[in-house]
């Protein structure tokens, strides 16, 4: 009998268990239970109930909702296919994961390159790219929202001082989004940095050796060696990072608003005005499972993707 | 066998998870069908005049008020009315708590409604809302409950009080309303030897003047702020917002308007501005004599008397001669929701603010005094006119404050109006095609969709 059928063969034999195993099965479920039940209150029953409130009219102001069919689904078929501010939406956010995905992970990437070695000057380097994790967003999104205020920030001061005008930097549709990727990468490429680092510490020093000795520049070293044997890392980091840009709101609430004109309009933002500037829970319920839909099937091609591209043996 | 098993389980637990928390009446809206449950000694309706001893309070209650007083000194002068109200009789207790901005107690407020639990007595909203919750019936109708008590209205200021009424019903009561003006820098007037302007010619005189004099403008506007804009554009002697079902936005006078703002603009003799931070960027700025017209809330009146660097002097807004302006600010309204002992002692508070201690709570809240008699009396005359001057240039034209737009649409629409006009101000972008797609979105949010 062949290795692989004996495997197969072990496979679909069931195993008996005696009573005792049984009970032992039975307490180790009964151990996740919790677990089991929090996620259900907390994931799943959620996402059921937008699914259910997206076909009535639940509106906060009304006591009472009723059953509508698939009106909100029609609206929002309509809103889509005629420009609408969802179908905005979803593109700024995709204009604005592809912009924060750069910079986090090219970023990171670099100061990783940059800081991997031990020494106490770069320790300190590294501690203090990572400090603005340590800082809430909204916080962080506070000061800068004055830093790049056009009258009066502390940035257009320092461009005017050089001979320059004033920079509509949260004002402008296009500066606005430049600014607001800026500033969420500067909040968030620490975390890249420091997870590249660590898995360059796990890249055996042999490898460069090597090719050193076959005459290798530092250069041939990073593309040749590094980001291949990093190729898991940066999958990790896409797919996170990917999902985590997708769902911004905290900056985008506090330095913009949305606007101008919608040009920083994320999707999150839009439910949350739906929510709770209109009052429609039903049109954000249906907002939303269209969103996680649409994340879960860019997060699946993604992974998909990357698998194929990814070697993981290294 | 088993996984199978257990997997059945899992979806059995979620499908009764999901049907055991819908229909039901507790903790959610219900569905149509399954009545809120009635609230004990509910005022049955009638044709008959209210007698009082409907809304007496029967039982000792303690209620909650809240308010989005940031100012420290006002909310205590609320905490020390409402100790004041308490102490005046023995069965109600009122506790008033800050519960943040207007967007923050609303918030709050439709959680509470939503889980029908911690609603307050009495809670503060802002105008525009006032028609949306008095067509959803969220606020309680204040018509049975002045009849019952004889409280009048008439001393009211009438623009104060008109956009509370919704189908002829009064659904609340001016808190603290504000309205929209004019601030001009005296200083720079004097100067120049310049007249405050009258109507938007003037102004246009003005800015230019002020510009060629000094390269700073004479005049800002916020045009992403809906209330803001929609002042301005009322006073071309068209409402933007139509008849409420249908935008106004084909009326030459505002497309007029907006052009000539924009060319004003582009010389550089006035600026729009938009933005998170454009309040207090034209606040600021007005106060340090970088710009030397601005349009703002009355609210704003005593930040600029005490903190601005120049002279201050306030008119109403307008581009013709007779323009005007609408109320805006905080009303107090009665959840409908609550039981109807709750109501009685929300009303009773009422009552004793708006009778016994009005003139007080105009001194201690700076803001124009709800009711006419009280700007003749000598001591708020003396605490809010002679205290904040720009108040007395703006008295004689009270009668120029009116309602917004009845529809409960206004903030989303003015929204939508607020975004092209800023497209249109500061990205350069087409005007007719940028006007058009306004319209279509506008027309849009209008008509509920």
């Amino acid at each position: 009998m062949s290795q692989k059928s004996k495997k197969r063969s072990a496979a679909s034999s069931p195993v008996r268990l005696t009573s005792k195993g049984k009970m032992e099965r039975m307490q180790e479920f009964l151990c996740i239970v919790p677990a089991i039940v929090l996620l259900i209150v907390t994931n799943y029953y959620p996402l059921l109930n937008l699914f259910h409130i997206s076909f009535t009219d639940y509106n906060l102001l009304k006591a009472n909702y009723k059953y509508v069919g698939v009106k909100n689904w029609q609206w929002l078929w309509t809103n889509l296919t005629s420009g609408g501010s969802i179908l905005n939406a979803f593109i700024v956010t995709l204009i604005y994961t592809v912009g924060h995905m750069v910079l986090l992970i090219v970023g990171g990437f670099l100061l990783a390159l940059l800081f991997n070695r031990m020494s106490r000057a770069f320790s300190f380097m590294r501690a203090l790219v990572f400090m603005p994790k340590y800082i809430a967003a909204s916080s962080a999104a506070i000061v800068f929202l004055w830093l790049f205020n056009t009258e009066y920030g502390y940035v257009n001061y320092i461009v005017r001082s050089i001979g320059g005008s004033n920079i509509g930097w949260l004002s402008q549709k296009t500066m606005a989004m430049i600014t607001l990727i800026i500033i969420t990468s500067w909040h968030g490429v620490g975390y890249d940095m420091m997870i590249f680092l660590s898995a360059m510490r796990g890249i055996s020093k042999d490898y460069y050796e090597a090719a050193m000795i076959d005459g290798a520049s530092r250069l041939d070293c990073v593309f040749h060696i590094t980001i291949p044997l990093l190729a898991p890392t940066t999958v990790f980091l896409v797919v996170t990072q990917f999902i985590g840009s997708m769902k911004v709101f905290q900056s985008v609430d506090v330095l913009t608003g949305g606007g101008p004109s919608g040009a920083t309009d994320v999707i999150v933002n839009n439910i949350y005005k739906l929510a709770f500037n209109d009052f429609r829970i039903d049109r954000a319920a249906t907002v939303s499972i269209l969103f996680f839909v649409v994340l879960l099937v860019l997060t699946r091609l993604t992974v998909k993707w990357t698998d194929r591209s990814v070697n993981y043996d290294a | 066998m088993t996984k199978r098993i257990l997997a059945l389980l899992f979806a059995v637990l979620m499908v009764c998870s999901l049907t055991a928390c819908t229909g039901g009446s507790s903790g959610a809206p219900t569905a149509q069908g399954d009545p809120l449950p009635a609230a004990s000694g509910d005022v049955q309706s009638s044709n008959a005049a209210p007698d009082a001893s409907q809304y007496e309070v029967t039982q000792p209650i303690t209620i909650q008020f809240w308010h989005s007083l940031a100012n420290e000194t006002k909310a205590a002068a609320m905490a020390q009315i409402a100790e004041d109200f308490n102490r005046s009789q023995d069965l109600i207790t009122v506790e008033t708590g800050y519960m943040g901005s207007y967007s923050a107690i609303e918030e709050q407020f439709m959680a509470a409604m939503t889980a029908k639990s911690g609603v307050p007595a009495l809670c503060v909203i802002n105008y525009p809302k006032v028609p949306n919750y008095a067509t959803n019936g969220v606020a309680e109708p204040l018509g049975p409950y002045m009849e019952a008590f004889g409280f009048e209205t008439d001393d009211f200021v009438e623009g104060f009080m008109e956009p509370l009424y919704v189908d002829g019903e009064l659904y609340s009561l001016p808190f603290a309303p504000t309205f929209s003006a004019l601030y001009f820098n005296q200083d720079i007037a004097d100067e120049l030897e310049l007249e405050i302007p009258k109507t938007w010619e003037d102004m246009k005189v003005w800015s230019k003047t002020i510009y060629e004099a000094t390269g700073k403008p004479g005049y800002c506007l916020e045009v992403d702020s809906a209330n803001q804009l929609n002042f301005v554009l009322l006073n071309t002697g068209a409402d933007p917002l139509g008849d409420g079902t249908v935008s106004g936005l084909d009326d030459e006078r505002l497309k007029a308007w907006v052009k000539d703002f924009k060319e004003q603009c582009d010389a550089g003799y006035m600026l729009a501005l938009a933005g998170k931070e454009s309040t207090a960027t034209q606040n600021n700025a007005f106060m340090n004599g970088e710009i030397m017209a601005v349009q703002q809330s009355s609210s704003i009146i005593p930040e600029f008397v005490e903190n601005s660097k120049v002279a201050v002097t306030a008119t109403m807004p307008f581009i013709i001669e007779t323009g005007y302006c609408t109320t805006a600010g905080a009303t107090m309204f009665i959840p409908a929701v609550n039981d109807q002992n709750t109501k009685n002692a929300a009303w009773q508070f009422m009552q004793y603010l708006y009778n016994v201690k009005a003139k007080e709570w105009v001194i201690a809240s700076g803001n124009y005094p709800l009711r006419k008699s009280l700007a003749e009396d000598p001591e708020v005359i003396n605490a809010i006119f002679d205290k904040w001057p720009p108040y007395r240039d703006l008295l004689p034209q009270m009668d120029r404050v009116v309602a917004k737009n009845p529809t409960p649409y206004y903030e989303s629409a003015m929204n939508v109006i607020c975004n092209y006009i800023t497209e249109i101000m500061t990205e350069g972008s087409d005007f007719d095609s940028t006007w058009a797609r306004m319209k279509e979105e506008t027309d849009n949010v209008l008509a509920g969709n």
